[in-house]
């Protein structure tokens, strides 16, 4: 069997290059393989039609579980005949339909990828393996509908179909992982029934297997897409849509019907649906003008018939299941390939220019009312039986049975009257209209009809045959148990053959008046129309608004709704957590006493003063203003800090504050204001107001229970006790800061130095930054300018105390340079760049890379006398301790300065 | 002080590409004539050279070094050779789109470069630290990249968006990590699972922790509700871009949510598997639905990456069910499996993009794909390919990828979840085979021949035909996967 799918595929890829090199010849090649696989196949019937099965696999996902297992019982068996049969005569016949098509090659290829999934689809015994090739058929029949369309009308089909199968398809998965899960196999022929049945999710499986089985076998509502696929070239139509891929469907339901077909409502679902589509699609056959389409549609009853057949689950009724599949494929398949004949021989399909053919087309003509016999249900042919058994099916059901019955004499009688039209108006009567000169088809095109036609009557008239060998066993794969199967052609006067009767005769009425009924049917045309199209565009359209309301609610591309969302889910999350965690705020007795520190009047006014800085940032409006108050809202902090014994913080924030509202006012200032950006409005200020105080209570509230928590360990006990004995500084921050954790330092004033670099680089000028004696003028103020002077030397001055001191007291060489720094950055605003250049005497990179290059050399002095890199050594002149951590503080005081310098320069330069 | 000379073997992949990062600086610094030929050129050499190393230190067994700050071990390397392949083949697809609108600067395949060693070190951390500074690294170079096309409007406002949200998010990482840190005093994930199991630490803190690393998390990965940078972003940043944003982070995310959840913060699964699930939920619905109504393609994709991290989410929440680890190996691997195909497919889809685009034509239009058939049908074929592989039909790679998480949420007993997310699958067919109907079924409204140098030409094609093959033969990929997950355990 696999071996049979290899040989498929292989022909599929060798298909295009063949058909370039040996043109009209290639399809007789190519057909080698479907044949090989038909012949075997045959070959395999005597071991299934005992009861027998053949089994294959091979490991393809082992880590999902997935295997390409195969196995061939009567079922599978009779579909894979069917494919590769008809496959074969259809590779042949399209060779000939599109004889005259440049792209033939790449037709062929698509046919037979077609062929090895559908052939794989009924061989499969994997769940997993049986869906793939499920969806590749899907997908090898868009690419074949969609090889020639002429009409516009077949792009809406096209994605139709596409969808309907593909998402019927996504549904069959879930249910087939679920029955897997359920029926606790992977397997088809291992699934535990007892166990699938008593599942809780026997409804969900049903409902999501039916789902994929009515969108690929056109049940209502999904039948609409079959007829619009119909635009496909004829040996497609013929081929998918009638013979084989419509039926994957109806197959899927076979081969389900023992595990599913229990008391769960199943077969009521089958009967109910199967019926209504049955009807549906025999009026709107009836309707047709176009011979393809009627064909289309009266298909769409045949699945219909099928589905409901499955759903008897009656001795008879599944007899007639399997008859009427592949009476059904034989004549279907025959009448479509003739249709395609027909409208190859004179360039039309409508009825009302066809007519008299059979003068032009005996051949084609004689396999037509072969297959058309067998069509109506006439006897001796196989379509007969099948009826027969159908109609006896039903009434063993009982008065449900009997209702369908009814309605199925009329369906029956309406497709006796389309296979009339098919046959007496085609080919009898006066000669139509034709836009070509009618001639008969070439071999290859009519010798498929004749041998599906001729089929369908010997398979009729020796009907022993077919039952012997194919149809009992497939019986017995679809039935639940064990089922005795007697086909007859004449059984003495039953219900079942009266309602042949009335079938025939109905059906002659039918189409003796074929023209009221359509007056009829078409009077009811507001019903045909909702149960097609509208409703599908309906849904989408539904869809499409909903969609786009979703859509443009999430895409305004505005960064504060942004932010705002972000803020608000983030906070909501936190508060929930809180709920959840049920964690006291104020942790009960977690703390000691002590540890809290108690409130201090400086500490509530640093507070407050950094709150309304906050809260006058929210309300105002221009920018410097904006900034001024971030500048109080930090220097309040400066002050908590302070309160709190941290003067070295407080002081690192206190200058860092400044410095940013200097900076910042600079550039803002000389920005151009921003062209097309209105000032929000009040009601969006207030929510801003009320989002950022949502956040901000969360991120305090998180913090609170944070920091309530006693943590693992106490770190700052061990420095305190080592800072005087090992590092021989007295004020420990500054310890940590040049000893203990020096190296971290010296990446940090790199990092500033690389920072400063790069800014200034933004900021443009390079060696040419405009050297200005001119200060800002809002400095321009006698009394200001004599201050500044003395003022800044004494910031100066207190900088190098800073440092000095910091080993021991409050302070360090990252504070001292930051004061440094403000100190010159007042002469700069009062005088310019130049006079701070001249004081300075040296490039502000110098003083960078000089501090650098001090941190480095106190690290190497250390590394020089044997230990490890930056270790402090000390020395004691007159009792006073010095060490190379002043040294790499002096870096850090240098490398900060300039830095800070080396960027207000640039900005000076391009301020005034 | 005292310093141990690490061992730099393991790192030998990173330090490379950080030396070759500089070398390349230098090297078009001083050869200005042929600057981008030549960076371009000594880019993809490293990102080979690296592969090769990358390859030759891989084995079973996990290395740590740095102070236990870097992790190398299999699962590790397996990402990091998709991400040097997934950069690579970004950079090769992007080139000649680049030249066209005079983008093709030195500096664009430096910062590409710089971006994959974030993403190494990402990786490849075992400490949180470790973890932020690749994050930053990578994202620093993205937000440069967004914002390449200094002249474009949308460019420069899309790298903004992305920047200061970025920044938040980064910033929220942050925050969760130092309440990790706090709770559990270790910043190196063994550490914290070794914590964690002695059951140190305050769950309301961890609590905490875990939301706002999530945070963090749920941006770089760009799933609903911190998902709002991903279309705008997208759809801003020039598609060679944008094809590197859409692809090789996705890997580094999904290490990173690896990393940090399962190897760091497994005892508390209970907690961020239904954070989880309510992101992926809400990404797979969101980004299914809205991307009906995109009409743009590379917002389109922008919407369907969101659904396709949702689910991969998935994958990632049904690990562990009450306490039950039976399942969490499976889990994982289906979800680093389906973020590496989700990389292949989505280097193909907008390799795509760029195929049809040409200088003054992004073609970002859906329509733009119209009769796409007709023009070429090989390249239409390509598409064709992708779009079913996303949309998960079989015999593609998306098809596996999607079975092995359903597979795994419906093991862990999830069935409603897998329930819903088939049915979002179904509504994002559509868009998918919507494309595929345009290119077959409309008359082409561009008729420009297609200009594409030979090589993206070639590249694409093997891509999109990796998807097919990948999706025939999933298994070598599959048990990759698996078995690197189990060396990394």
């Amino acid at each position: 069997m696999l071996t049979a799918l290899f040989a498929i595929a292989v022909s599929a890829l060798l298909a295009p290059a063949l058909s370039a090199r040996m043109d009209d010849r290639a399809g007789w090649f190519l057909a080698l393989a479907p044949l090989g696989a038909f012949a075997w196949f045959v070959s395999c019937i005597p071991t299934v039609a005992v009861g027998g099965v053949v089994t294959e696999s091979i490991a393809w996902v082992p880590a999902l579980g997935i295997d390409v297992a195969m196995r061939l019982d009567g079922l599978s068996l009779l579909f894979a005949l069917l494919i590769t049969g008809i496959g074969t005569l259809i590779v042949l016949y399209a060779g000939a339909y599109l004889s005259d098509h440049h792209h033939l090659g790449r037709f062929y290829a698509y046919l037979l990828v077609f062929m090895m999934a559908m052939l794989g689809l009924v061989l499969a015994d994997d769940l997993i393996a049986m869906f793939v090739f499920w969806e590749l058929t899907s997908v090898a029949s868009f690419l074949l509908i969609a090889f020639q369309h002429e009409k516009s009308v077949s792009r809406r089909a096209a994605l139709q179909a596409l969808l309907i199968t593909g998402g019927g398809g996504l549904a069959l998965l879930a249910g087939l992982v679920l029955l897997g899960i359920a029926g606790e196999a992977w397997r088809f022929s291992e699934l535990d029934v007892a166990a699938v049945e008593a599942h809780g999710l026997y409804y969900g499986i049903m409902v999501l297997v039916l789902i994929g089985c009515f969108t690929k076998s056109a049940q209502i509502p999904f039948h609409l897409w079959l007829p619009n696929a119909m635009n496909a070239p004829t040996p497609v139509s013929a081929y998918l849509h009638s013979a084989t891929m419509v039926k994957a469907g109806v197959y899927l339901l076979a081969r389900l019907n023992p595990v599913m077909g229990g008391e769960g409502g199943w077969s009521d679902v089958l009967v109910l649906v199967g019926a209504s589509t049955a009807v549906v699609g025999a009026v709107l056959a009836i309707r047709q003008t176009d011979l393809k389409r009627l064909l289309a549609y009266t298909t769409v009853t045949v699945l219909g018939q099928l589905t409901m057949l499955i759903g008897t689950n009656t001795t008879y009724g599944l007899q007639a299941f399997v008859l009427f599949l592949l009476a059904h494929s034989l004549y279907k398949g025959a009448l479509f390939m003739a249709v395609g004949a027909v409208d190859h021989a004179t360039g039309t399909r409508e009825l009302a220019k066809l007519g008299g053919l059979i003068r032009f087309m005996p051949l084609t003509g004689a396999a037509v009312a072969l297959a058309a016999f067998s069509n109506a249900g006439l006897p001796p042919f196989f379509g007969f039986i099948a009826k027969e058994f159908a109609y006896a099916g039903l009434i063993e059901m009982g008065v449900t049975g009997w209702i369908v019955t009814a309605v199925m004499v009329v369906t029956n009688a309406l497709l006796l009257a389309a296979a009339g039209l098919v046959f007496i108006r085609t080919f009898l009567g006066a000669r139509g209209h034709y836009p070509r000169e009618p001639h008969e088809v070439p071999m290859p095109m009519w010798l498929g009809p004749m041998l599906l036609a001729i089929g369908g009557f010997v398979l009729g008239a020796w009907h022993h045959w077919p039952e012997t060998w194919l149809i009992n066993a497939a019986v017995q794969a679809v039935a639940r148990g064990a089922v005795d199967v007697n086909l007859y052609l004449w059984g003495g006067v039953t219900p079942a053959v009266v309602a042949s009767l009335l079938t025939v005769g109905l059906g002659v009425l039918f189409y003796g008046f074929r023209h009221a009924v359509r007056r009829h049917i078409a009077r009811w045309r507001v019903f045909w129309g909702v149960s097609g199209d509208l409703i599908w565009d309906r849904l989408l359209k539904r869809l499409f608004r909903f969609a786009g309301m979703l859509a443009s609610g999430w895409q305004h591309g505005s960064l504060r709704l942004h932010l705002i969302l972000l803020g608000l889910v983030l906070s909501s999350t936190v508060f929930v957590g809180l709920g959840v965690g049920g964690e006291p705020l104020l942790g009960a007795g977690a703390h000691p006493a002590g540890a809290v520190s108690p409130l201090s009047l400086p500490g509530v006014v640093g507070c407050l003063l950094a709150l309304a800085g906050a809260g006058a940032a929210a309300v105002m409006r221009g920018r410097l203003a904006l900034v001024t108050a971030l500048g109080a809202s930090g220097l309040g902090l400066a002050l908590f800090f302070l309160a709190v014994n941290a003067p070295d913080v407080a002081t690192t924030q206190l200058m860092v504050e400044t410095l940013t509202v200097v900076f910042l006012a600079l550039v803002l200032r000389k920005l151009p204001s921003i062209p097309g950006a209105a000032p929000e409005g009040r009601g969006a200020r207030a929510t801003h107001l009320l989002v950022s105080v949502f956040f901000g209570a969360a991120v305090a509230l998180a913090l609170i229970v944070a920091v309530n928590l006693p943590l693992a360990g106490n770190i700052s006990e061990w420095y305190l006790q080592n800072s005087y004995p090992g590092g021989k500084g007295g004020n420990v921050v500054n310890v940590i800061l040049v000893d203990f954790r020096a190296f971290d330092t010296l990446g940090e004033i790199v990092v500033v130095a690389l920072a400063a670099l790069a800014a200034a680089t933004l900021l443009g000028g390079g060696e040419h930054t405009e050297m200005t004696r001119r200060g800002q003028p809002e400095f321009d103020s006698v009394l200001l300018r004599q201050a500044v002077r003395p003022l800044a030397g004494l910031l100066v001055l207190v900088s190098l105390v800073l440092l000095w001191r910091g080993h021991n007291l409050p302070g360090g060489g990252f504070i001292g340079g930051l004061v440094a720094a403000t100190g010159f950055i007042l002469v700069v605003l009062t005088f310019g760049n130049y006079p701070a250049r001249a004081l300075m005497r040296l490039r502000p990179t110098l003083l960078v890379g000089a501090g650098l290059s001090c941190a480095v050399g106190a690290g190497l002095l250390g590394l020089m006398a044997g230990e490890p890199f930056l270790t402090g050594l000390w020395i004691f002149p007159l009792g006073l301790p010095l060490g190379t951590p002043l040294l790499f503080d002096m870096g850090v005081f240098l490398t900060v300065f300039g830095s800070v310098m080396h960027m207000m320069q640039r900005i000076a330069g391009r301020a005034t | 002080m005292n310093f141990v000379v690490p061992d730099f073997y393991p790192a030998a992949a990173e330090i490379f590409v950080a030396v070759m990062a500089l070398a390349i600086m230098l090297a078009t610094t001083f050869a200005r004539r042929i600057a981008t030929a030549l960076a371009y050129g000594l880019t993809q050499v490293t990102l080979m050279i690296a592969a090769v190393i990358t390859l030759f230190s891989a084995d079973a067994s996990t290395a740590l070094t740095f102070s236990n700050m870097y992790i190398s071990d299999l699962m590790g390397s397996l990402l990091k050779l998709m991400i040097y392949f997934a950069v690579a083949v970004g950079l090769l697809y992007g080139r000649s789109y680049l030249a066209d609108r005079k983008m093709d600067r030195p500096e664009y395949f430096l910062l590409a470069l710089l971006m994959t060693l974030g993403m190494m070190v990402m990786v490849s951390a075992n400490h949180m630290l470790s973890m932020y500074i690749g994050l930053e690294l990578m994202s620093l170079s993205l937000y440069a990249m967004v914002a390449f096309d200094r002249e474009s409007v949308r460019s420069t406002e899309a790298a903004m968006k992305y920047f200061v949200l970025g920044a938040l998010a980064s910033g929220m990482l942050l925050y969760g990590m130092s309440m990790i840190y706090g709770a559990t005093g270790s910043m190196e994930f063994s550490g914290i699972t070794q914590a964690l199991y002695h059951q140190a630490g305050n769950q309301t803190v961890l609590l905490f922790g875990v939301v706002f690393l999530m945070a963090g998390l749920a941006f770089k990965l760009g799933v609903v509700p911190f998902h709002m940078w991903v279309p705008d972003v997208y759809h801003g940043a020039p598609t060679a871009v944008t094809l590197m944003i859409a692809t090789a982070p996705k890997l580094a995310a999904f290490a990173m949510t690896m990393r940090l959840l399962v190897f760091g913060l497994f005892e508390l699964a209970q907690h961020w598997q239904s954070m989880l699930m309510f992101l992926a939920v809400l990404s797979i619905v969101l980004g299914n639905v809205a991307a009906i109504a995109q009409t743009n393609i590379k917002r389109m994709l922008a919407y369907s990456g969101i659904s396709h991290m949702g689910f991969m989410l998935l994958a990632l929440l049904s690990g562990v069910v009450e306490g039950d680890r039976h399942f969490a190996l499976n889990a994982y691997s289906s979800a680093m499996f389906y973020a590496i195909s989700y990389v292949i497919m989505g280097l193909a889809s907008f390799g795509m993009v760029i195929l049809l685009s040409r200088a003054g034509f992004e073609a970002e239009r859906i329509d733009d794909f119209k009769g796409l058939n007709k023009r070429s049908s090989w390249f239409a074929a390509m598409m064709m390919i992708v779009m079913f592989s996303m949309a998960g039909i079989p015999f593609f790679i998306g098809f596996f990828a999607k079975f092995a998480v359903l597979q795994a949420v419906v093991a862990a007993g999830y069935i409603w979840l897998a329930v819903l997310a088939v049915l979002m699958s179904l509504i994002g067919a559509y868009y998918y085979l919507r494309v595929v109907k345009l290119m077959y079924f409309d008359e082409p409204e561009d008729t420009a021949p297609i200009h594409a140098p030979a090589d993206v030409r070639l590249i694409l094609s093997v891509n999109g035909l990796a998807i097919a093959f990948l999706g025939l033969l999933p298994q070598g990929l599959m048990s990759l996967c698996a078995s690197a997950l189990i060396a990394s355990f």
